[in-house]
């Protein structure tokens, strides 16, 4: 229902380039990227606030590229909310919906169903500098919502509000899109929630998209060492030696590891990344069990990290509960080789895997 | 320290507001009190109001088109654009009116016909019209800057079309500065004079504002009546000045966000 092809944005000093972005009716696509990677670009680029060079925008059969905002059918919501200090929360909600509703009754009834339905019906006469966080994205998103748009451009929607308070709008936006069957790109530099909110994620890095897939895809098949890095994975540099049976044979560091996951087969003499995430890693013996030295620990969020050196290089596991809190310093840990992603290392990719 | 800070700003604030008293009080009462009911105040005070809400009538729409294209738009030449809007103020007031003068008796002479603003009430808004404008454009152009653009760029993207977003969403938001830059524009032209004075005169009773009268009075040696129109013009500016500050929120700034 959205199309996006060849698509070509000149955003500061870099290009940005999306070659193809479909998604279907009420899909969620979450864009995931460091900062400054274009992600907001490519939002401004679809709500028609930025010309692209060339490439064309489709949305419900409709060609897009050259129509104003006005007449795109999408909204904005921009994680300061932004509403219009100067009206009211209804006049706020019934904003976008006054140039389609001219019956005062008609206009007031459905605002009032939208705010009961986002539990804002009590707000309705205050001015929006009175409300907190969660409450003014809410009606942010109301107002969106009320204009009815077939796609809904979320510009990092929950980054400006405190932890409880984002999980909370993250699943009730959610839940509204899915109830209005509205679809939505969702931009985001939190990989968690780009790998919780979408059927999609797309990923972006100096304004090239460098992978579009399910969150699963993503998280078990990065396309590029820059997205394995976002997503905290553990990469190293090899040479494939042979392949046994479905399996790598990789020496990385003077040992050898096996590796079952891939795209294409790896050739033998192949230079290679390796990628597995670190709640992976298991602390019991076998395949792939390697000796290493835990050089320090730390905690991440609700998990405590191991620090390993495995040669000159270092590897991050996820310290299971029922283990000490300080491993000894020497450790034998073991990764199945089906977690074990092996790629080929392509110039572009060359910086990003120590 | 903030007694330190504190005291120098009542320092400064008590010093303004003795020469102001005394400069009123230089004349006895009762003398200050004819001379405000005499004919030729009470002229010049009129033909001050209505000239210069006249003009600001005239330069507040244009410094708000010119303020608004300069925050917004990428333009070709934008520096030397602003730096052509504000230049009149560096200016001083005698050569606007020289430029006004030599612009209207000799280049646009032929193309008016009879009417010519030379020396006459026509004249006297158009000068002030020229002094006030640089300023309220500016003051209009910071607070459009002020604007955050996104503001409009939701507003697009729920339906609202380039210039209903300006007169919905920009002009309502930058209300605040553009209240400032209305009052500036009013107590600029309500306070010109060597442009009104090389432009249009300085006519006794015809293009007698309360500058100009000041200035006459103060030659014929009439000082009391001088004093008597500076002390109006001073009401009337504080008047205007002290609504906006009114109007305005008083800012401290806090530490904290929301």
């Amino acid at each position: 229902m959205l199309l996006v092809e060849d698509l070509e944005v000149r955003a500061g000093n870099f290009l940005l380039r999306v070659e193809k972005l479909s998604l279907r009716r009420g899909e969620v696509c979450a864009i995931l990227g460091p900062s400054g990677s274009g992600k907001s670009t490519l939002l401004e680029t679809v709500a028609g606030l930025r010309k692209p060079l060339k490439g064309s925008l489709k949305l419900g059969g409709r060609d897009l590229t050259h129509l104003p905002p006005e007449r795109r059918a999408v909204a904005l919501v921009y994680q300061d909310h932004l509403l219009f200090p100067h009206l009211t929360v209804f006049e706020n909600l019934a904003f976008g919906l006054r140039k389609k509703v001219k019956d005062e009754a008609a206009l007031r009834a459905e605002v009032l169903k939208a705010a009961r339905e986002l539990g804002i019906s009590h707000l309705l006469e205050a001015k929006p500098d009175l409300l907190s966080g969660g409450e003014r994205q809410r009606v942010a998103l109301g107002r969106a919502l009320l204009a009815k748009p077939s796609l809904l451009l979320l510009d990092e929607p929950t980054a400006a509000l405190d932890p409880p308070t984002r999980s909370k709008v993250r699943t009730f936006v959610l839940e509204t899109l899915k109830r209005r069957k509205v679809g939505a790109l969702w931009v985001t530099h939190d990989a968690d929630e780009a790998l919780s909110v979408g059927q999609k994620v797309l990923f972006l890095h100096r304004g090239r998209v460098l992978q579009v897939g399910t969150p699963r895809e993503v998280l078990e098949l990065p396309a590029h060492p820059a997205v394995a890095l976002f997503l905290k994975g553990n990469l190293l540099r090899g040479r494939v030696k042979r392949m046994r049976g479905n399996l790598a044979e990789v020496e990385v560091e003077g040992r050898t590891l096996l590796a079952g996951r891939y795209r294409t087969p790896p050739a033998p003499g192949q230079k290679v990344w390796l990628y597995f995430r670190p709640e992976r890693v298991k602390f019991v013996k076998g395949p792939n069990l390697l000796k290493v030295r835990a050089v320090g620990t730390y905690r991440e969020g609700y998990s405590e990290v191991v620090l390993l050196r495995l040669g000159k290089r270092e590897l991050r596991a996820v310290l299971p509960q029922d283990l000490p809190k300080k491993p000894p310093a020497e450790v034998e840990v073991s990764i199945d080789p089906e977690e074990v992603l092996v790629a080929p290392l392509l110039a572009d990719g060359e910086d990003f895997v120590p | 320290m903030r007694a330190f800070f504190a005291g120098f700003t009542y320092a400064v604030g008590l010093v303004l507001v003795v020469s102001l008293v005394g400069f009123t009080l230089s004349v006895p009462p009762r003398v200050l009190f004819e001379e405000l009911l005499s004919e030729e105040v009470l002229l010049a005070l009129k033909l001050s109001l209505w000239t210069s809400l006249l003009a600001t009538a005239v330069v507040f729409p244009a410094a708000v088109l010119v303020g608004y294209s300069l925050a917004r738009f990428e333009l070709p030449l934008k520096r030397v654009l602003k730096t052509v809007v504000d230049l009149p103020m560096a200016f001083p007031e005698l050569l606007l009116g020289l430029v006004l003068l030599v612009l209207f008796s000799d280049l646009l002479d032929p193309l008016l016909g009879n009417f010519s603003p030379v020396f006459s009430p026509a004249g006297v808004v158009l000068a002030e019209a020229a002094v006030a404008f640089p300023f309220a454009a500016r003051v209009s152009y910071a607070a459009f800057l002020q604007v955050d653009p996104r503001y409009e760029a939701v507003a697009r993207t729920l339906g609202y079309g380039p210039f209903e977003t300006f007169l919905k969403v920009s002009l309502p938001l930058a209300r605040g500065g553009l209240l400032a830059a209305l009052v500036l524009a009013f107590a600029r032209a309500f306070g010109a004079f060597g442009a009104v004075l090389v432009f249009a005169g300085a006519v006794y009773k015809k293009t007698e504002t309360l500058p100009i009268g000041m200035y006459l009075n103060l030659s014929y040696g009439n000082l009391e009546r001088a004093v008597a129109m500076g002390a109006l013009l001073m009401a009337v500016s504080f008047l205007a000045v002290f609504a906006l500050e009114s109007f305005q929120k008083d800012g401290v700034a806090r530490f904290g966000g929301n």
